[in-house]
Formats: C-alpha cells, structure tokens, sequence
C-alpha cells in the first residue's frame, strides 16, 4: 500500500514538472529578438533589426500570429507555425515603396533552447530585386537571428 | 490694326500655352491616380516555369488553384488560403504589403505531417489592373541543398490571379 503510494507521488511530481517543461518549448508568448541581415542585396555590410515578438497561441491550427514591434516603433504582421522545438516565422520587410533596396521578405527558421527561453537559428531574405540568375529568381541573403523570451 | 491684332493674338496663345505648361504638370495621369487594393478574396491560378514540376529536391506543390483572402487591421495585414480541397479547417496564414502596383506575400505551409517536407512560400508579383494580379511564387523548403544561394531546397512556379467578386464565389 505504502509501496503504490511513493509510487503514485512520484508520478504526479513527473507529470508536474513535464507538463511545464512541455509547454515551454512552444514559443507563444513575449520575445526580444534580434536579427542580423545585411542592409540590402549585393552588399557585406550588416543590419541588426531589434524587433519585439508578441507571439499568438496556435491553438487547434498548425500555424499562429505574430505582432511585431520594430525598434523604430513600427508594427507589422508576422505569422508562424511549430513543430515540437523548430518553427518557422516569415513576415515583410517594412518599406518606404517600391524601388527602396531595403524592401524583402523574410523567414526565419530555428529551434527553442535553454528550456524555452531561448531561440536562434538562420534568416533568409529574399529582396524585391529581381535576379533571373538566382532560382528564387530573386536577389536573396542569408542571416542569422537569436531571441530571449521577455518574462 | 491688323498688325496690333496679330500682336495681341500671338500674346493670348503664348499666355494660353504658358498657362497649359504650368497646369498639365499638375494634373495626375490616370495610372497615377490608380491605388492597387489586394484586400479582398482572389482566386490564384498556377502554371509551372520551363515545366518545373517539381524542385530539385524532388518537393512540390502541385497547381491547384489557390483561394487567398487577404485583409487588413490597422498596421497588421494578414492572407489565408483557403485549402477546403484539404479540410474545413485547413487555413495556411500569411502576411503581405503593395507597393504601387507591386505586392509582395509570405505563407507558412500547412503540414499536418511531420515526416514530409515542409516551407515558406514568397509570392512577388503585380497588379495587371485592379482585379487581376500576376507573378511568381518561390518556395523555400525546410529540406537542405547546399548547392542554393539560401541553403534550402528551391521551387518557383507562376501565377495569375482574379479578383473574386462578392456574391460571384
């Protein structure tokens, strides 16, 4: 009986601290990220965007919302969807108008680490000039990102 | 006389012309004056490019018509396409911008299933007139090709699509 009991407690204990543990690998909630691209195409020169990530819950859909906050306090749409710990985040560039090299699409692909305080992974920038050279048929650069979840 | 009238003639036309050389500057041309709205319910038509069907990487779409609703809330614009060919609640989200009669959209993929390969669409393209767009689309699959500029396994294919026309669908 004693025996069934210790055994019963420890289960619950295991349960509790899995279920948390679980959820914290989804990415819904609050995050400064950072992502570092460069400024335009044909160009070394890098960009670190600060950006601030108010993550939606997915609920019964296999893809959520994202708002996003740039450091210039412009607010634009991202969108997501998540497996287990990778996910993937794309959203638009926002742009002054057509022409402007700083105009492009975004995703970035990653993993939640550190037990979900924590993301990071590759950027690709695909920008709006054309390149017939390239298969995206686009000018496109790659980056990086990494992001901490804001308590 | 006649040489006063004439004068006075050339000098009506000159004012006339200075006045037409000022105003018509200010005057929009008609495809100027034209703002492009992608808010509303499209039907996309796809084609392959140069008989792609598929990637390089052996990943594909298909070509079903694609039925995307695009709208907006404030700062924040969002597309759904519509997959009732997949089920009811089969709704793939994105989010896009225009610039004059540029658009420019980026869609996660739906993927119910884990073990096959999933990505990120990026649909570039632009306004033929108010109610028909054209352009392509790029898929950047989660599968690695290292021989990409990005990385990732790579497919392109063309669309037009037309604007549906409420009560029409």
């Amino acid at each position: 009986m004693q025996h069934s009991l210790r055994f019963l407690v420890v289960v619950v204990l295991f349960a509790a601290l899995a279920v948390p543990a679980l959820a914290d690998k989804r990415i819904e909630g609050r995050w400064m990220v950072n992502v570092t691209i460069p400024v335009g195409p044909d160009t070394n020169t890098r960009q670190t965007l600060a950006l601030n990530f108010e993550v939606g819950p997915m609920g019964d859909s296999l893809h959520g919302r994202i708002v996003v906050t740039d450091d210039g306090g412009r607010t634009y749409g991202a969108v997501y969807r998540q497996v287990g710990k990778k996910f993937s985040i794309t959203f638009e560039l926002p742009c002054e108008g057509s022409g402007d090299n700083s105009c492009g699409s975004v995703v970035l692909k990653g993993k939640v680490k550190s037990g979900g305080v924590r993301i990071k992974g590759s950027a690709i920038v695909m920008w709006d000039s054309e390149n017939t050279q390239n298969p995206a048929l686009f000018d496109t650069s790659n980056g990086s990102f990494s992001g901490d979840r804001v308590q | 006389m006649a040489k006063a009238r004439r004068s006075l003639l050339f000098m009506l036309s000159a004012v006339l012309f200075a006045a037409a050389s000022i105003l018509t500057p200010l005057t929009p041309s008609a495809s100027s004056q034209t703002v492009f709205e992608l808010t509303g319910e499209w039907i996309m038509v796809s084609t392959p490019i140069n008989g792609q069907i598929f990637s390089r990487g052996g990943n594909s779409l298909g070509f079903p018509d694609r039925d995307m609703v695009f709208t907006q809330q404030g700062d924040i614009r969002t597309g759904v396409v519509l997959r009732e060919d997949a089920g009811p609640n089969v709704r793939p989200l994105g989010v896009w911008r225009v610039n004059g009669k540029h658009l420019s959209a980026t869609f996660e993929l739906w993927c119910p299933d884990p073990s096959t390969s999933c990505g990120s669409v990026i649909m570039r393209g632009e306004f033929v007139n108010p109610d028909t767009v054209r352009g392509t689309m790029t898929v950047f699959f989660d599968t690695p090709d290292p021989g990409r500029p990005t990385g990732l396994d790579t497919w392109v294919f063309q669309y037009t699509g037309n604007r549906v026309v409420p009560g029409t669908n």
